[in-house]
């Protein structure tokens, strides 16, 4: 476990980024670029912050789930807050740096895409600032950031497998990338935690079958309850009362 | 929850003209925010105002309470704070924030509510049984937002807000802006940063520059950042919350009062000429310090474009 870590000062961030929109940098973001160079001068350091290198070492070997990574990631950063998770430059420097060859394994996709046809420089642009680069006040949408917080926001102490719930949340990319983890909701422990055992506790009956279609018509439904009243103002027991109200009509979805 | 520009399947005081008098009228709709940085803790101190006797019985038994949602986009925080009283005192770890706070009151049914009456009820809602839920809001107070990271002793220092950077594009010969950064980016061609980066030879000249690059680079920032303005306004940046915070200050705050209040993407010409008067207005008037500075120097010879 090392006590130090770098990340990129601001004016180096905005170079990097500036440097992607004029489409100067794109090969580096592919496994045939070389390394991005920086010098002293564009890094600034945390002291006494604790990070388990041997994990982003692992996450590198890219022999990893989804799932795994985000745990190996989580573990290898217990000093990181939300303040600082939602710190561009700490994720800039980790992705660009230590976790650049999990990076550019994970997202391959530059110039060509999966149904084989050429990116445009725009659309190649855009695929990388999406995976790579988070987005002021909106960290959590992208690649690194999202893993940590998917697990910072279900990890449950209390429990024999305190990540149990994060199991559940990644069990399928729909739910944590496009509608529970991206719902307001997501933010109201008492929220997640219900509708994550529920489907924990429903996972050989109700989500034995079309598991995104179900999700998707469980969170939509406990949004639409929140069209009219205040869903942070309500516990764990009204949003597992409501499911369970709901479990018939969640079961008829295909 | 969003509650702009809805109604709730239920009367709410604070929504459109549900109950009368409204929130406005009575001059309570705004909560009273202050936050106050105390060691490793934001303390925060809400007063919520309420004139209507009948939402304030359903409280006095154990019916409905206060409640603040505080939230923070940045940082995945959210928390819902309830009190029978209109006060609020309570910390917040800074490691739990960054950028604004979002603040959003009510009054909230703590139980469920069976025929719910108010003597201000719009008589729309005449003949009608109103029964409430649980979690179902009484009263909805104006939503709000407080910077955390701004500096604001130093908001009117244009450093707080802009930066001056090399711009890498070879080919890119002028300025160029970017907004898409905490601080509003000038770009400039590396020739132009050479000479932006060169030394003044003494005091007086350096102040001259400054007046003059006040007047050119950073004014035409400014009025590009603000033309842009609606498409960021809700952005966690701090440009944003530097020129949120500023609009609302009493020396430009009725000027701004149609801009904060434009909702749509799209300038009408009118905006966009107050736009141009408002950049100079927060950069406190730069062509009259320009001119100031020009012709007291040394080597001013005059009138360039005036007749004699």
């Amino acid at each position: 476990m090392e006590n130090k870590q770098a990340l990129f000062k601001e004016d180096f961030c905005n170079t990097l980024r500036l440097n992607l929109k004029a489409g100067q940098s794109i090969l580096n973001y592919t496994q045939r670029g070389e390394k991005f160079e920086f010098s002293d001068k564009d890094v600034c350091y945390l002291n006494d912050f604790r990070v388990n290198k041997d994990n982003l070492a692992k996450m590198n070997d890219n022999n990893y789930s989804s799932l795994e990574s985000a745990i190996l990631l989580y573990e290898a950063l217990p000093d990181l807050n939300p303040l600082l998770a939602s710190y561009a430059p700490f994720w800039l420097y980790i992705s660009h740096v230590e976790l650049i060859t999990y990076m550019r394994n994970r997202w391959p996709n530059v110039f060509v895409n999966r149904d084989g046809t050429q990116n445009s420089t725009d659309s190649q642009i855009s695929y990388i600032m999406d995976y790579w680069f988070p987005s002021l006040g909106s960290s959590s949408k992208t690649w690194l950031p999202n893993l940590w917080w998917a697990v910072y926001l279900t990890i449950d102490n209390s429990r024999e497998d305190k990540y149990a719930l994060t199991k559940i949340l990644f069990k399928q990319e729909d739910l944590r990338t496009r509608t529970l983890g991206t719902y307001s909701l997501f933010r109201h422990k008492p929220a997640t935690v219900a509708i994550l055992s529920f489907i924990e506790s429903h996972m050989e009956t109700t989500f034995n079958h079309s598991f995104q279609n179900r999700c998707r018509y469980m969170t939509k439904y406990l949004n639409y309850l929140g069209g009219c009243r205040l869903l942070s103002y309500m516990d764990e027991a009204f949003f597992t009362e409501m499911l369970n109200k709901k479990n018939d009509d969640i079961s008829k979805v295909n | 929850m969003r509650i702009d520009n809805v109604s709730l399947p239920y009367p709410v005081l604070g929504i459109s003209d549900d109950i009368k008098p409204t929130l406005e009228e009575t001059g309570c709709a705004n909560p009273d925010i202050s936050i106050i940085e105390e060691g490793n803790n934001f303390r925060v101190l809400v007063v919520l105002k309420l004139e209507n006797m009948d939402i304030f019985s359903y409280i006095q038994d154990d019916y409905a309470e206060f409640s603040i949602e505080v939230s923070c986009h940045s940082t995945m925080f959210r928390k819902c704070i309830s009190s029978p009283t209109p006060k609020f005192d309570f910390t917040v770890a800074k490691s739990l924030l960054n950028g604004k706070m979002d603040f959003e009151s009510f009054v909230i049914a703590k139980k469920d509510i069976r025929n719910y009456k108010n003597e201000g009820l719009n008589s729309d809602y005449e003949g009608h049984i109103i029964n409430l839920h649980k979690g179902d809001l009484l009263v909805a107070y104006r939503k709000c937002s407080i910077p955390l990271n701004l500096d604001l002793r130093n908001v009117r220092n244009m450093k707080s807000f802009m930066t001056v950077q090399k711009n890498n594009r070879a080919i890119e010969h002028s300025v160029t802006y970017d907004l898409d950064s905490p601080k509003i980016l000038i770009l400039l061609p590396e020739e132009m940063m050479i000479e932006y980066n060169k030394k003044p030879a003494n005091s007086s000249e350096n102040e001259e520059r400054k007046s003059i690059l006040k007047a050119s680079l950073f004014v035409q920032a400014l009025t590009y950042a603000l033309l842009n303005y609606q498409k960021y306004r809700d952005k966690d940046y701090m440009w944003v919350n530097a020129l949120n915070y500023r609009m609302k200050e009493p020396d430009i705050k009725d000027f701004c009062v149609d801009i904060i209040n434009n909702e749509s993407n799209i300038l009408e010409s009118q905006n966009i000429d107050d736009l141009f008067k408002l950049a100079h207005m927060m950069l406190n008037q730069p062509y009259l310090g320009m001119l100031k500075q020009i012709s007291a120097s040394e080597n001013y010879v005059g009138n360039i474009l005036t007749e004699e």
